[in-house]
């Protein structure tokens, strides 16, 4: 195929970010879950609860382990009423992740520099993954990707991309 | 500038293409490769051999090339040995031969070729030695190597994709094509790799025909067919190496790396159908220009009109020598005869007659039973003697262009070695062919041996179905293509021609590092009998061409000579990578800024933007000092710990590892991971703990925060956090898995500022406004106290790693900057870590290199802890008695014995007058400012430990030898008034 035009080359793709965010994790004492209390959380790993603009809103990343990146009063009152019942406990963790958007047609084949997203994503809504060296989690947004990035590693992992991209 | 009538082929146009080789300039045409727009300019002489510096013409036309490697570019930004037949010419391309000076046609060191029989197998080992090695190896490292590394300008990184699929086809030929159909067809996801430019591998000069097609016609119908399946197609692209399941292709467009690009391949599947390398067969001087792979002038002829020889001979030992004669006779060519080294009688089969009837018209002499012995000619092939096998008697003169030699075929099976896959040895096509493989691999065509197209075709299209099968795809596959092309070549094997003793010296082996048959009576002569033995002593296999010309051939030779079969005897093992790659190629990303992961604190661009000297320290990149205080660490580090000792100073401590431990059992949880018990911390207190190894030794330390009843802060080493949340996690999952506990690293939602010296309680008052003024005044040493901070939330726990009174400020990344300009505002310069490592030698801290993973509590002096007596992991063995042995190492304080020689970490420590028996070593040392003169921690022998004992430290690297005596670990205010105050 010829990369000039290629419709879906790595140079097709935007990288937005990284921004701060206000996150919470959440980590259950049991897995599987079980009991009511627990019944609205996403029950299997790498399942996504997304919010009405479909929007990640609590992504189950690793059994047990969920991530909220933008918690709405509701998230939090919902996550302290299931610490309260013993589910497990809530962490208030602003400021460890940092969000990245990859969007565009490329965006796929940008990622794929360091992780094969189609497969890990395949069958799941999400997945933490070490791409280029950084430990994300990583999920799919309508036009593209959104990746949560550790914020130590965020500086590194956005300029590594835009110079895939730029090289590409 | 040299230019030739246009030529036709499969492969070229009539557009020309301008390119200079060694300053001349010549034209091609678009489509050739470098090699077959020299042949065609009547360029022969494309290299020297490494050793001898034999003149070398072309033998091959693929990877396995040995001779034609060029240097691409100019300096410094050149790309060496590159092979020239798949270097595809580009407009203004600039390429040069390599190993001659001062020309290729005049080499200097060709006179080595006088001393042939001095450079033997494993001469430099035997002769450079008076009066050292070192007299010689300039010149020899001069001679020595392949082509000229390229400068410090770099080439831009490859294209790196992860790729996953159902299943993955090597080989984009009959048989890889064939099964890649199958695959597609029966709705598996597909991908196919073909290291040719164009699909088809030698389908398109054996003049076969597929499905009634003619083979062009076939492999378009093919290459359409799979893309509608939404396979994926990749040319110029060859299977380099594997492991643990994942496949590595590196795609290099036109042979030239610079806009290369590199796959990693998840298969479900792999099929192995990289068809096979056609090999020669040894004969005096069968490293003249001028002999050459018979299937390499067939591609030459076909894919560019390019004509190896007007008169060739052809010489092997298979039935395929007539079909490709007859071909050669329709191209307009004369070869001048056949040389068969089998008998006549397995000559006679109907598609052989066939062909050899067209021989006969032509009037081409086949000699049945016989070898080439020797080609003659100076510089290129003019004659070749011939001779009967197996009879006495004379030899024939047949004067020629060019021998053209096949001695058979090795099958590309590298890629099934890779990760555990064997070969065997099939007698009937004297080659080693797939073995056993790990079940998701399979293999087809030449791979397995299968060589006649019909059974290729038949064998690559059940293989693709095979694969879909299991990979899980379930839909029908329709007909398998039904080919028609060359007979199966009913091969005998034949490896060398009869030569007496003196001539194997001249009967070339392996041609990129002019290894003879000689050499190889030598290797084993010397006692060198297994082939890998062979192989390193002889240099037989190595470089670039990998042995895939030559490996089998050696292995066949060396068989003969020892009177063993090949098969007990075997082929040296291949190893990745498959073809030459640049560093560039490896590397990936990880090049200049990227080449290693750089996390960066909260206050990053703080410390560049204000003289920071930032250093990686595991992944972060941390300050060790401030250019403002100091020329180099050395300085400045003396001037900022003098600083804090004085005064005061603030560090980023941002990296210190943070876990979160939360539930009802968070305390007796954390009980059973420290030496000491964190149940009996209060909350808004916290405790310096220390965890063990299960066997005991010490694996990290930090301080504990009680920050709720059911909730804790263990902080960690810096870099630490993730292996320490793992080593929590294990025992939270596997031993107490019952419990209510939960963890969660949050070393990033937390900026740590550490504020130390005697001026810092003032500081932080000023800083942190009137509304934490008396909480810091209030706070006793371990204690902890938390709040609103401008809008954000703070703790801060007053504790100190500098023996100085020192508070760590937790806050939210986002608020560090502001944080920390106040602090400075207030009268707290900022320090580095060369500081900081100072003030931690002078108290007797733990830098960190004590913790080596083989010291115990009772090693670093944590007697205090171990008196608690808490049972936690670990715990039972340090009763263990070899942990209480006098060999024991102990913390101690080092100083020099005259009280100014300078005490370097890593010399080893010893009595005075026992110089070879170290006792231990130093672990940190530092010039200290608060006592003017060089301190150390080291760990030494218990026996040798106590207070004021006369030592050694013996440093040999650096030429010093100083006289130390042994102190307590603490060297400065060991009552620790100044943290207490």
């Amino acid at each position: 195929m010829n990369r000039a035009t290629d419709t879906t080359a790595v140079s097709a793709c935007g990288i937005d970010g990284p921004l701060a965010i206000e996150a919470r994790e959440f980590k259950t004492f049991m897995f599987p879950l079980v009991g009511t209390a627990t019944a609205d959380l996403p029950a299997q790993p790498g399942a996504v609860q997304r919010d009405g603009a479909a929007r990640a809103a609590l992504l189950h990343f690793a059994p047990g382990r969920f991530l909220v990146p933008t918690p709405s009063v509701d998230m939090i009152r919902h996550l302290d009423a299931l610490a309260s019942a013993q589910v497990g406990a809530v962490f208030n963790v602003a400021g460890k992740w940092r969000a990245i958007r990859v969007t565009g047609s490329g965006a796929e084949r940008l990622l794929a520099a360091g992780v094969d997203v189609a497969a890990v994503l395949s069958h799941r809504e999400c997945a933490a993954v070490l791409l280029l060296d950084c430990p994300v989690v990583l999920t799919r947004v309508a036009d593209g990707f959104e990746l949560f990035v550790q914020a130590s590693y965020a500086t590194d992992l956005t300029g590594s991309l835009e110079r895939i991209r730029a090289s590409s | 500038m040299s230019e030739r009538p246009p030529r036709s082929g499969t492969r070229v146009t009539t557009e020309p293409v301008r390119f200079s080789f060694d300053g001349r300039e010549y034209v091609g045409q678009r489509g050739d490769t470098l090699a077959s727009a020299l042949l065609a300019h009547g360029v022969t002489l494309l290299g020297r051999s490494v050793k001898y510096r034999r003149r070398r013409g072309l033998l091959a036309v693929g990877p396995e090339e040995p001779n034609a490697l060029v240097t691409v570019g100019e300096t410094p930004l050149v790309i060496p040995n590159v092979p020239a037949p798949q270097l595809v010419l580009r407009d203004g391309l600039v390429a040069r031969s390599q190993n001659r000076w001062p020309s290729l046609k005049f080499d200097v060191a060709a006179m080595l070729q006088a001393g042939g029989g001095f450079f033997g197998a494993g001469f430099y080992y035997k002769t450079f030695i008076w009066p050292s090695w070192r007299t010689y190896e300039g010149l020899i490292r001069n001679l020595a190597g392949l082509g000229e590394a390229p400068g410090a300008a770099a080439l831009p990184p490859p294209s790196v994709e992860h790729l996953s699929c159902d299943v993955l086809v090597g080989g984009g030929g009959a048989a890889g094509l064939s099964a890649a159909l199958a695959a597609a067809r029966a709705g598996a996801r597909v991908v196919l790799c073909e290291r040719e430019p164009e699909l088809g591998g030698e389908l398109d000069f054996e003049g076969a025909a597929l499905d009634g097609k003619g083979a062009a016609d076939w492999i378009r119908a093919v290459r359409a067919e799979l893309q509608s399946h939404g396979a994926r197609v990749l040319t110029d692209a060859t299977v380099i190496g594997g492991s643990d399941g994942l496949v590595i292709v590196h795609q290099v467009p036109g042979g030239l790396a610079g806009r290369d690009a590199m796959f990693r391949i998840r298969p479900r599947r792999f099929v192995i159908a990289m068809g096979a390398i056609e090999r020669p067969i040894a004969f005096e001087e069968n490293d003249r220009p001028g002999v050459m792979l018979l299937g390499a002038a067939e591609r030459l002829l076909a894919r560019y009109g390019v004509v190896a020889g007007q008169r060739p001979l052809l010489f092997g030992n298979h039935d395929r020598l007539y079909a490709a004669a007859a071909r050669l006779i329709e191209g307009g060519i004369r070869p001048v005869g056949v040389v068969d080294t089998r008998p006549s009688a397995t000559t006679e089969r109907a598609t052989v007659a066939r062909h050899r009837s067209v021989l006969e018209r032509a009037a081409v002499p086949c000699f049945a039973r016989h070898a080439v012995l020797a080609v003659n000619g100076r510089g290129r092939v003019r004659a070749a003697t011939i001779a009967a096998l197996g009879a006495t008697g004379g030899t024939r003169i047949v004067e020629c262009d060019s021998v053209l030699v096949s001695g058979g075929w090795s099958p590309s099976v590298h890629a099934g070695l890779h990760e555990g896959g064997e070969r065997r040895y099939a007698e009937g096509s004297g080659a080693f062919i797939a073995g056993a493989q790990p079940g998701w691999r399979l293999s087809a065509g030449a791979a397995n041996g299968t060589l006649e197209l019909a059974a290729v075709v038949a064998e690559g299209f059940a293989a693709g179905e095979r694969a879909a099968r299991e990979a899980g795809a379930a839909r029908g596959v329709g007909t398998a293509p039904v080919g028609a092309g060359d007979a199966e070549p009913r091969l005998v094997p034949f490896w060398r021609s009869p030569a007496p003793l003196a001539a194997e010296k001249r009967q070339f082996v392996d041609l990129q590092n002019d290894v003879t048959v000689a050499d190889l009576r030598q290797a084993l002569a010397e006692g060198f009998i297994d082939i890998e033995h062979v192989k390193r002593y002889t240099t037989l296999g190595v470089g670039t061409e990998q042995g895939r010309t030559g490996s089998v051939l050696g292995a066949a030779i060396i068989a003969e000579l020892k009177g063993e079969t090949l098969a007990t005897v075997g082929a040296s093992r291949t190893r990745p990578p498959y073809h030459p790659l640049t560093l560039a190629a490896i590397a990936g990303h990880r090049v200049g800024q990227q080449l290693r992961v750089r996390r960066r604190t909260p206050l990053h661009e703080w410390h560049e933007a204000n003289g920071g000297v930032l250093e990686p320290a595991e992944f972060w990149m941390r300050t060790r000092y401030y250019r403002t205080n100091g020329i180099d660490a050395y300085t400045a580090g003396i001037a900022e710990a003098h600083r804090v000792r004085t005064h005061g100073g603030v560090v980023d401590g941002s990296t210190l590892g943070k876990i979160e431990v939360a539930g009802e059992d968070a305390a007796r949880y954390l009980d059973r991971l420290y030496l000491s018990k964190a149940s009996t911390i209060k909350v808004g207190r916290s405790k310096y703990m220390v965890n063990l190894r299960e066997d005991g030794m010490v694996l990290d330390d930090g301080i504990v925060l009680r920050l709720a009843e059911d909730r804790f802060l263990a902080t960690t080493g810096s870099g630490h956090a993730e292996h320490m949340l793992a080593h929590f996690e294990h025992y939270r999952d596997t031993e107490w898995s019952g419990a209510d506990v939960a963890l969660a690293n949050v070393t990033e939602a937390w900026g740590v500022i550490v504020a130390a010296g005697p001026a810092s309680r003032e500081a932080l008052g000023t800083a942190l406004g009137p509304e934490w003024i008396g909480r810091v005044a209030a706070l006793a040493h371990m204690e902890f106290a938390e709040g609103p901070y401008r809008g954000g939330e703070l703790r801060l726990l007053r504790a100190s790693f500098s023996g100085e009174l020192a508070y760590e400020l937790h806050c939210r990344p986002g608020q560090a900057v502001g944080l920390w300009q106040s602090l400075v505002a207030a009268g707290l310069p900022p320090y580095g870590l060369e500081a900081l490592d100072i003030l931690r030698v002078e108290k007797g801290y733990l830098v960190g290199s004590e913790m080596n993973g083989q010291t115990t509590p009772a090693d670093l002096g944590m007697d205090g802890l171990l008196k608690l007596g808490n049972p936690c992991v670990g715990r039972a063995l340090l009763d263990r008695p070899a942990f209480h042995a006098a060999s024991r190492p102990k913390l101690v304080g080092l100083r020099a014995a005259d009280g100014k020689s300078v005490i370097l970490g890593g010399a080893h420590i010893t009595r005075p007058n026992a110089p070879a028996r170290s006792l231990g070593y130093i672990t940190s040392s530092a010039f200290s400012p608060a006592l003017g003169e060089w301190i150390a921690l080291a760990l030494v022998a218990r026996s040798d430990a106590g207070d004021g004992t006369s030592l050694v430290a013996r440093d040999p690297l650096r030429g010093r030898d100083v006289a130390v005596r042994v102190t307590a670990p603490v060297h400065f205010d060991p009552g620790a008034q100044r943290m207490n105050s």
